[in-house]
């Protein structure tokens, strides 16, 4: 009790002396009153920054930018895609007296699919295993024949030796659609049999 | 050491690999077959020109064998097997006839140009060959030459005969 008595007395001493003032008015009151605003000032501007900040941070929350690169590649490898049809064509027994060429049975069609470099130049070239064949009888392959229709596909006489070129392509890729029409050489000279070769078409894509 | 080596190595199988690659992006073919078949037949084509010839009138003791007007051109276009021949043959149906009166077909006889066509008579019982073919297919042409034995016996009168020529290939 004595200790607290000693506290108060102090303390009264302390406020007497700091709030002493003209306006007549107790000084205590008036030095409470100013830091009461001063405090309210610094709670608004306190108030007024975390706003903006949380304002701030939401805004970096709801809008961001952001970039990334994305590379494509793409790989065209040369290709080549030869289709024949049919595959397999005849010629049928006919006098050459009345008909010295014989038409085969059919035309061949041809596709040829094609993909290759813008400067290089696609080849189909038709190469026989040999002549046409009867047992020992032969009638040379060289009495076959081609007329063709449709670009870039050319006509031409097939041969034992050398592949014969049955198209002149341009330069790049391409899909071309043609026809083939065969028609064989007739002679007298023709042993009598039932005559077959292989002719072997090639495309090339370079 | 050992690392260079694996170094080495790794570099070979990427050189490799790389020639592979690139052998596969720039170089592409396709091919297909085309089978061609031919059938050949036996054929037989005989062409004779002209299809007509005369004997004028002749004096048997000067003219003891009268020809006739024309050669008589004869073209055999053959195709047979490699192993097989041809066959030319003569059939005279009847001897030369004018009404009632005849003269033997066999004293018309001929002559042939050139191989393989060969001369004979003719004969109103056999067929007779015309031509001997050696094996395999061909195109012949050759020339007869036909022939009357002259006689004092035949009657006067216009005669006529007809001969049948059959080429076969078989």
């Amino acid at each position: 009790m004595r200790r607290e008595k000693q506290m108060k007395t102090g303390s009264t001493r302390r406020l007497i002396h700091s709030s002493s003032h003209k306006s007549g008015l107790p000084v205590t009151n008036k030095l409470g009153k100013e830091n009461v605003m001063k405090n309210n000032w610094k709670a608004l501007l306190t108030f007024t920054a975390v706003v903006a900040l949380v304002l701030l941070m939401g805004t970096s929350t709801f809008a961001a930018n952001a970039t990334q690169t994305l590379t494509i590649n793409a790989t065209v490898a040369a290709r080549a895609e030869l289709t024949l049809a049919p595959t397999t064509i005849s010629f049928a027994d006919a006098s050459p007296t009345t008909s010295p060429t014989i038409a085969a049975n059919s035309t061949v069609a041809v596709t040829a699919k094609v993909r290759t470099a813008a400067n290089s130049t696609a080849t189909l070239v038709a190469a026989s295993s040999g002549n046409l064949t009867s047992g020992s009888d032969t009638i040379p392959i060289n009495a076959v024949s081609w007329t063709a229709s449709g670009v870039p596909f050319i006509a031409g006489t097939l041969n034992a030796v050398t592949a014969q070129s049955a198209a002149t392509f341009a330069s790049g890729s391409g899909s071309y659609n043609g026809t083939y029409t065969f028609t064989l050489a007739n002679s007298w000279s023709y042993n009598v049999g039932s005559y077959a070769a292989t002719v072997t078409y090639t495309l090339t894509a370079p | 050491m050992k690392n260079f080596s694996k170094i080495l190595m790794t570099i070979a199988l990427v050189a490799v690999a790389a020639l592979i690659l690139s052998t596969a992006t720039f170089a592409a073919s396709d091919s297909k077959t085309l089978t061609i078949n031919a059938t050949i037949s036996a054929r037989a084509e005989l062409v004779l020109a002209p299809t007509t010839i005369n004997f004028p009138d002749a004096n048997p003791s000067t003219v003891a064998s009268v020809p006739a007007d024309n050669p008589v051109a004869v073209t055999a276009r053959i195709r047979t097997g490699r192993a097989t021949a041809a066959t030319l043959t003569v059939t005279s149906a009847a001897d030369l006839t004018s009404g009632s009166d005849t003269i033997p077909i066999s004293n018309v006889s001929w002559t042939a140009s050139a191989g393989p066509f060969i001369a004979g008579t003719m004969n109103k019982a056999t067929p007779q060959s015309a031509a001997t073919f050696a094996n395999g297919s061909g195109l012949f042409s050759g020339t007869f030459n036909f022939l009357l034995a002259n006689s004092w016996t035949y009657n006067t009168g216009v005669y006529t005969a007809t001969v049948t020529y059959t080429l076969t290939a078989p």
